[in-house]
């Protein structure tokens, strides 16, 4: 089992640095440390504990390259959020769990110092590293007492994704070896294709929240029941709630989400009266929203939950409840050791362990097949289409670099566009200065089943409307009310935000190339990825082209870019820190 | 970091994962969203002859509906009183932002006082679930659904 890892050579990490990493990960025993030191590899071979093994990984949006992601600057919440898991980013982060600025953990967990750490750590991630991780944990803790779940935004949002309509990754799941997983973004490939690839799956798709719309039954098994460890766990599956209200409607035609409480209740209940010894959540509902539902379910044991992409390195305890979040492209895979006893979980160990590829050896079998699958795409997924001269990031409620370039892109092609919407999702890449821009980087911005961008008509007074409704979404005190996405970005458009304004009043001081926003005039707009066309009128002479091929035009026209972050809006309630 | 510092520093961060649960407390105050009680109060005195300030909050009333409509022209709603079938006339319920606030009007005639349906959110505003019992008390719970537009997951 030792063996398998490897220190590369040439990854310029001190010995301090690494006491560092180890000093953050828990390792504190002087034995443990020499040996550690020794083999820096050794901070995944973790003593056994407890009686069982859960695996969790989630959110990879289909990134099966290694690559660099930088956790969001900023997460800006109404006051009655703030501080806490779901909100906590940069330095705050740090402090909260007890990282030291400069580790793997730092660079892995937050945005701090995030382009000089990438320098030092490499890239994350990666099928090949995920996966040797994944088989690894489980032969070091007992295949017979290990489940790996996934939870979900796994199948789609890559270049290889798109190609393939999932394929790829549901064949890497497969030779990864799953047990169970929840879907969100995945619908986006259409039902019909979902359905084909889930019989394929050899991982059992679990969701108590994907409904028939007519009648309201479950379309796949709520939950499933696991003998493990001399105990029995019952594990319920939660789909994203509002796959019908952020995606076009006819991609889940048919069927109904929703958060549902009072049925997760229900079968929360029906496994208690089955005698289960502890129910576990695998959700994607995301950090916030668990919290708040924490609170009201009773008899959940532990959440795992994704979507949000927030990371927990130490797990959160709500009432008796247990939440551990897992991250997202690809950076961690998180292990959580339960202690059980008759009815309920005794003790818990949790470690959210970084896919530090220098410090993971990949998996040959997974190399050679991931070679294989991308092999007939190479030659379009890696054409180079400009250099960037400074970082290229997506994650933060309001702005990015990488928002900013797809507005000049549009921009550029469209020049009676007055304002460009970018979206607020959170998923995409990292792309260090002096890097390639490449079809595939774009794609992991970009890679969208939907990816037309749409130019249309919209009065002034319409598109205030939208934008405070898209803020009510992201930034409602209420979990309850929130969608789980950042805010959408604009460009040629500046506003004052008020996070903690009632709704209809957060954005103020709107104008547009300068000019205040004319509530009876009507503006000319892009938008892409989301229905906000669909408020307007389209500008008919505009056929919708696919956003990655808009900027891809321009990276090729420009050859060069050069984006430092400068947010078109001013935040007038909380401090918004700039990267770098 | 030497080793005993990070003992206390990581002695920290694991006790300070533990999370008060002031959240719903925090919540409780302010009204709902999209609140129009100008709007509803037509729909109120049409139907019932009555004003908001009339009607009684009640925990007697359960009314479920989604935070976040999937779509606001088909939003499913039930409403179930937990009195005695014998003493509910009638479950009325209203949303404060359509045009015509009332959605419908159920007169029970001694079944179960329990009634669950689908209506029309036209946008983000409260959706109120009116009990009225046989001696003239109207019982209320309120439910603000948010029907966007954006969407921009």
């Amino acid at each position: 089992m030792y063996g398998i890892y490897a220190w590369r050579k040439g990854v310029s990490v001190t010995r301090r640095e690494l006491v560092q990493l180890l000093l953050a990960l828990g390792v504190t025993s002087p034995r443990a440390f020499a040996q550690v030191l020794e083999r820096p590899e050794a901070l995944y071979d973790l003593p056994p504990f407890g009686h069982i093994t859960l695996l969790f990984h989630t959110d990879l949006h289909a990134q099966l390259r290694p690559h660099y992601f930088m956790e969001p600057p900023n997460l800006l919440a109404a006051r009655a959020l703030e501080g806490r898991p779901g909100y906590l980013t940069g330095e705050a982060f740090l402090r909260y769990y007890g990282i030291r600025r400069g580790s793997l953990e730092a660079y892995t967990f937050s945005s701090v110092d995030f382009a000089a750490l990438a320098q030092r750590f490499g890239p994350m991630g990666g099928g090949a590293y995920i996966g040797a991780l994944i088989k690894q944990q489980r032969a070091q803790a007992g295949p017979e007492r290990t489940l790996v779940l996934d939870g979900g935004d796994t199948w789609t949002n890559s270049g290889i994704s798109l190609r393939t309509r999932g394929q790829v990754v549901v064949d890497w799941m497969n030779r990864v070896g799953f047990d169970h997983m929840v879907f969100h973004w995945e619908y986006t490939l259409g039902r019909a294709r979902v359905e084909e690839l889930v019989k394929e799956l050899k991982a059992q798709i679990i969701s108590f929240n994907i409904v028939d719309d007519l009648f309201g039954d479950p379309v796949y098994p709520p939950y499933a029941i696991h003998q493990k460890g001399g105990y029995t766990l019952g594990i319920i599956g939660s789909t994203f709630p509002y796959v019908k209200v952020s995606h076009p409607e006819e991609f889940s035609e048919g069927l109904s989400f929703g958060v549902r409480e009072n049925e997760l209740q229900k079968y929360v209940d029906e496994l208690r009266a089955k005698g289960v010894d502890a129910v576990i959540l695998l959700s994607h509902n995301g950090v916030p929203l668990d919290l708040a539902l924490a609170e009201r379910i009773k008899g959940i044991d532990l959440i795992l939950t994704g979507h949000t992409h927030d990371f927990t390195p130490n797990p959160i305890r709500v009432g008796q409840t247990w939440l551990v979040a897992g991250g997202s492209a690809g950076k961690a895979v998180v292990r959580v050791d339960l202690q059980m006893k008759k009815g309920g979980i005794a003790d818990l160990r949790a470690r959210t362990l970084p896919v530090a590829t220098h410090l993971i050896k990949p998996d040959a079998e997974l190399e050679a097949f991931l070679r294989e699958a991308y092999a007939p795409h190479l030659d379009y997924l890696d054409q180079v289409l400009a250099t960037t001269e400074t970082l290229l990031y997506k994650r933060d409620s309001v702005y990015s670099t990488f928002d900013e370039l797809a507005g000049r892109a549009v921009q550029a092609l469209y020049p009676e566009v007055d304002v460009a919407f970018s979206t607020g999702t959170r998923w995409g890449t990292t792309i260090l200065p002096g890097q390639a821009i490449t079809m595939d980087r774009l794609l992991a911005f970009t890679g969208y089943t939907y990816p037309e961008l749409y130019i249309f008509r919209l009065k002034g007074e319409r598109l205030l409307a939208v934008l405070e409704d898209v803020a009510a979404n992201t930034f409602n005190p209420d979990p309850f009310y929130q969608q789980g996405g950042d805010m959408s970005r604009v460009y040629g458009l500046t506003y004052d935000l008020a996070v903690n304004a009632p709704t209809g009043q957060r954005i103020r001081n709107v104008a547009i190339k300068g000019r205040r926003l004319d509530p009876n005039r009507e503006y000319t707009l892009a938008s892409f990825g989301g229905r906000l066309q669909r408020s307007g009128t389209l500008v008919e002479k505009h056929t919708p082209r696919p956003i990655y091929d808009v900027i891809a035009e321009y990276l090729r026209q420009v050859k060069t870019v050069n984006i430092p972050p400068r947010p078109g809006m001013r935040v007038l309630d909380q401090r918004y820190v700039l990267p770098g | 970091m030497d080793r005993r510092k990070f003992l206390k520093a990581s002695a920290g961060a694991v006790a300070g994962a533990v999370l008060a649960s002031q959240l719903t407390s925090a919540l409780a105050q302010g009204g709902l969203e999209g609140e129009d009680i100008a709007n509803l109060e037509k729909g109120l005195q049409q139907t019932l002859g009555k004003s908001f300030k009339d009607l009684t909050p009640s925990q007697q009333v359960k009314l479920v509906a989604p935070t976040i409509a999937e779509s606001g022209a088909n939003v499913p709603v039930e409403i179930e009183a937990s009195l005695p079938a014998d003493q509910v006339k009638a479950i009325h319920c209203f949303c404060d932002k359509n045009a015509n606030p009332l959605l419908f009007s159920v007169v029970l005639n001694g079944v179960l006082p329990y009634y669950a349906t689908r209506v029309r959110v036209a946008e983000s505003a409260p959706v109120r679930a009116v009990v009225e019992t046989k001696d003239g008390k109207f019982l209320l719970a309120s439910q603000a659904v948010r029907v966007t537009v954006g969407g921009c997951g």
